[in-house]
């Protein structure tokens, strides 16, 4: 073999073992628990003044894509000062791949808000969960085991919110549909990602390291 | 003509290659994952982790969570050793291809 092939089928190793091997948590631990922490917020505040007559854009999807921005902006800024950590690029090859596989079920999100937005803010709130779930499992084949389970459990819920829905009649029977809303996405985003940071908190381990830094 | 002796031995390896490149890809990699996906048998990984270990391009961390368990990761050296190592294999095919 010439040294060339040999340097080819190297390249080529290396490349096909980064690929199978790269694992990219796109939610941190921190990221996820302002975010849960908002949403809980958000969810009290919005289902304790469900009674007061303003737009359902107003009482509902004002405030959680406020936090939407908040948060995303925090977790971006958190995975900016890992990958800096590491000395790796932002716009590593994990994230590249991250955001390639997230960003349709994410715009799907987007497209529900403009469709339900102004009206339906409880079919608007089983619609996000379904598609945060759906981009979360997009992601599974290079995202740790615990944003696969965060996928899992936004997916189920966000399926049995939808299906459910002819069973049990339309959400407005059961309460101020905005207060259903905030009450749907309280539970789901709020206390999945809690849980979430909970159990990938990094913990302080009892370690001893040999041959340098890692 | 290119100098081959550029290329770093201890990486060459393809055992050893096939570590190096898997410690890029995350922060720290424990034993037994290292094993699984490189299909290594115990004492063939642990030669080849011991010699990447004396050669400074791979710190070794033991710690206790659950169990005890060991994992590797690429030290600062050991991190530019494998980009220089990637550096001169492209040196290596961008020199054989033919000039336009």
């Amino acid at each position: 073999m010439s040294i060339r092939t040999e340097a080819e089928e190297n390249l080529r190793v290396i490349r096909s073992l980064m690929e199978k091997a790269t694992v990219y948590r796109a939610i941190s631990a921190p990221g996820a628990l302002v975010g849960g922490l908002g949403a809980i917020a958000i969810a009290v505040h919005g289902i304790w003044l469900s009674h007061r007559s303003s737009s359902v854009l107003l009482r509902f999807a004002l405030p959680w894509l406020g936090l939407l921005v908040i948060t995303a902006g925090i977790n971006i800024a958190l995975l900016a000062r890992e990958a800096l950590r590491r000395g790796d690029p932002f716009f590593s090859p994990g994230m590249r791949l991250a955001l390639r596989a997230m960003l349709p079920a994410l715009l799907g999100g987007g497209a529900a808000a403009l469709a339900f937005g102004l009206s339906e803010p409880e079919m608007l709130a089983c619609l996000w969960v379904l598609f945060y779930g759906i981009s979360l499992l997009a992601a599974a084949h290079f995202a740790p085991k615990s944003i696969c389970w965060l996928g899992r459990a936004f997916f189920v819920a966000g399926f049995l919110l939808l299906a459910c829905t002819p069973f049990v009649g339309f959400w407005p029977k059961i309460g101020d549909i905005a207060a259903v809303a905030h009450g749907i996405m309280g539970a789901t985003f709020g206390l999945f990602h809690l849980v979430y940071a909970v159990c990938t908190w990094p913990r302080n381990r009892a370690a001893e390291t040999t041959g340098g830094e890692p | 003509m290119f100098d081959f002796e550029k290329l770093d031995k201890t990486i060459h390896e393809k055992g050893r290659l096939g570590i190096m490149t898997l410690l890029a890809t995350r922060p720290s990699w424990p034993f037994q994952d290292l094993k699984a996906e490189l299909k290594m048998s115990d004492g063939n990984l642990v030669t080849h982790l011991r010699t990447l270990h004396d050669a400074g391009l791979v710190a070794v961390t033991r710690e206790v969570l659950d169990r005890p368990q060991t994992s590797y990761a690429l030290t600062a050296k050991g991190r530019t050793a494998f980009r220089e190592y990637l550096a001169v294999l492209e040196q290596i095919v961008n020199a054989g291809k033919p000039r336009r």
